[in-house]
């Protein structure tokens, strides 16, 4: 079962041997092709592997901390690399990728909704796209294990590679593992904005109380942008008024934008990069997401709630 | 003649020019030329209305103001100026605006002839509305571009944004060239300069001064500074993609100049043509 032209697929394996005998022919396979090979892993995995296949001029190789640091951006930048390459004439692209799964369970679910998310975004590029997505049964979380299972179409393991039955498509897969959204507690700054006139001086009161976190200026002015992009789909597609929280600790600045309308309940939204002629509330929420380390939204008590989360360092 | 421009917009300068007493004769350069004020409301224009006429009289000008029922009076006494002492003194004229849209020439030629170095004149967008066509409000707009460029003169004209009231119109007459609380927009032959923030507020003003703007580049490339421009959102970013459309459409380039790191955090993620490229700051 594929999605489009990606064919994604979850190794699971528990020893090394396992590993290297399921990758190196797949990175081997690619190579010889003429694909486009993308190999994304810890030291570690890229030790075993470049023993097993030795130096390969057509393989590129990234470390899982830069290529998996931050989930919305990884897939932006899965898609603009496999756009280069096509427009560069590549007639496939197969990615083998690991990702640090020994992170917070926030940021577990964001790596989930990614490798559901991916299933949709790389399946939509002319050339065939493969991925392996590394499961080390000694080291991830078999929670994390089993729910990954449903992003995945395929499984691989040493009896095989057959279709996934469990597979989830990412309209189904995203509420699966969403996180409900929760007001901060003890906002610094509280606002109700009733129109778009309002926006300037809030900018510069959310400016100051967010200069109060331990973010840098450039951290700042992203949350900036971030919040008010939702503010802006807040007042335009939402209805007012609109209110606000902000808060501040030392470590996290979060900031909640809340307006009474129904909000919108696609999944998907803002998750996938939006068309080039997009001029809805889609790309707002997508650029949020690009810039924030959370976004969570839903219904609460007082209306339709998006929050947006930015962790220092 | 020289051409001094608004270099910020209206909040900062209100926040900068405290002068109570007269300093000199010479022309104000933040009020000179032929500016369009984009207002909010009347609170907003009646501010910027005080500063701009405390600034004429500052500089021993004329000033006259387009007054309709003798609102002006009213307007400017709630913000402290003494307006009979500047009525009888003669250097404040409340003139019909029928008598500004028939030969507004004549008003300014008859004070410096009064031997007033300098003129300047307010002129609400809605009297034009009311006693012009849409052809004579050009032909109106035209020649106060003319009498700035020909005598020692200088025009607010000032546009109420409440309701539905379009812009487009004032903003094409002033090629682009407006200001407002958050915004000004700064065309010159060959560079037009943002200062200020764009969002979702004044993004639709933003797209009508650069569309403008666009609309007066004679050359195959429209080159924008942002390096005033402290904020710019999605909304903003597409107003200038907007703003831009036609002169792309017929070919032409555009360069962004100096975007801020704010706003190259916009522009970075936005997905922009192949005709629209940035141009980071040098030094």
């Amino acid at each position: 079962m594929t999605h489009g032209s990606y064919v994604h697929d979850q190794l699971l394996y528990d020893t090394d041997e396992e590993l290297v005998a399921a990758v190196a022919p797949y990175v081997a396979a690619g190579s010889e092709a003429g694909e486009t090979v993308v190999v994304s892993t810890t030291a570690p995995v890229a030790e075993l592997l470049h023993r097993a296949l030795g130096h390969d001029d057509q393989v590129v190789h990234l470390r899982t901390e830069d290529a998996y640091a931050h989930p919305p951006r990884t897939l932006t930048t899965f898609m603009q690399m496999v756009r280069d390459h096509v427009r560069a004439g590549t007639t496939g692209f197969r990615i083998v990728g690991q990702i640090d799964w020994d992170v917070s369970p926030e940021r577990q679910r964001e790596w989930l909704r990614h490798e559901s998310l991916v299933n949709r975004a790389l399946g939509e590029f002319a050339i065939p796209i493969h991925g392996l997505c590394l499961y080390d049964l000694r080291s991830v979380p078999l929670d994390v294990i089993a729910a990954a299972a449903r992003a995945h179409p395929h499984h691989v393991d040493l009896c095989g590679r057959r279709a996934n039955p469990t597979y989830a498509p990412p309209e189904v897969f995203l509420p699966s593992v969403a996180t409900p959204v929760e007001l901060p507690a003890d906002p610094a700054v509280t606002l109700r904005l009733r129109e778009p006139s309002d926006m300037a001086s809030f900018r510069s009161a959310l400016t100051a109380a967010s200069a109060e976190s331990r973010l840098g200026p450039a951290d700042v002015d992203a949350f900036v942008v971030a919040v008010f992009e939702i503010v802006t789909n807040a007042l335009l597609h939402g209805e007012p008024p609109v209110d606000i929280r902000l808060a501040v600790t030392d470590g996290r600045i979060s900031c909640s934008v809340t307006d009474v309308g129904s909000g919108f309940d696609d999944p998907l939204a803002g998750h996938l990069p939006p068309p080039e002629d997009a001029t809805g509330a889609s790309y707002g929420l997508w650029l949020a997401r690009q810039l924030c380390d959370h976004v969570t939204s839903g219904q609460t008590d007082d209306g339709f709630c998006v929050r947006l989360d930015l962790l220092a360092g | 003649m020289p051409r001094v421009v608004i270099r910020t917009p209206v909040g900062q300068i209100l926040s900068v020019r405290q002068r109570s007493e007269p300093v000199d004769d010479r022309p104000s350069g933040d009020f000179d030329g032929h500016q369009l004020l984009m207002h909010r409301n009347a609170q907003e224009r009646g501010a910027v209305l005080t500063e701009w006429v405390l600034d004429g009289l500052a500089h021993h000008e004329q000033v006259i103001v387009a007054d309709d029922a003798g609102e002006t009076h009213g307007v400017l006494a709630d913000h402290g100026v003494d307006v009979d002492a500047a009525l009888t003194s003669g250097r404040l004229l409340l003139a019909s605006p029928e008598a500004c849209v028939e030969d507004h020439r004549v008003l300014v030629d008859r004070a410096l002839d009064a031997a007033h170095r300098r003129v300047r004149l307010a002129f609400r967008i809605e009297f034009q509305e009311r006693l012009l066509s849409d052809r004579e409000g050009d032909e109106f707009e035209a020649s106060l571009d003319e009498s700035v460029g020909s005598r020692p003169f200088s025009v607010l004209c000032q546009c109420g944004l409440e309701g539905d009231r379009p812009f487009d119109a004032p903003i094409r007459r002033h090629h682009g060239r407006m200001y407002s609380r958050h915004l000004s927009a700064d065309p010159g032959p060959d560079l037009t300069v943002l200062r200020g923030e764009v969002d979702l507020s004044n993004a639709a003003s933003c797209t009508a001064a650069v569309s403008a703007a666009a609309g007066s580049c004679t050359g195959g490339r429209f080159r924008i500074d942002l390096s005033g421009l402290e904020f710019l959102g999605v909304a903003g970013c597409r107003s200038i993609l907007d703003g831009t459309a036609e002169f792309r459409r017929n070919g032409g380039s555009v360069s962004l100049l100096s975007p801020t790191s704010l706003s190259q955090i916009v522009l970075g993620h936005v997905d922009l043509p192949a005709s629209v490229t940035i141009e980071p700051a040098s030094w």
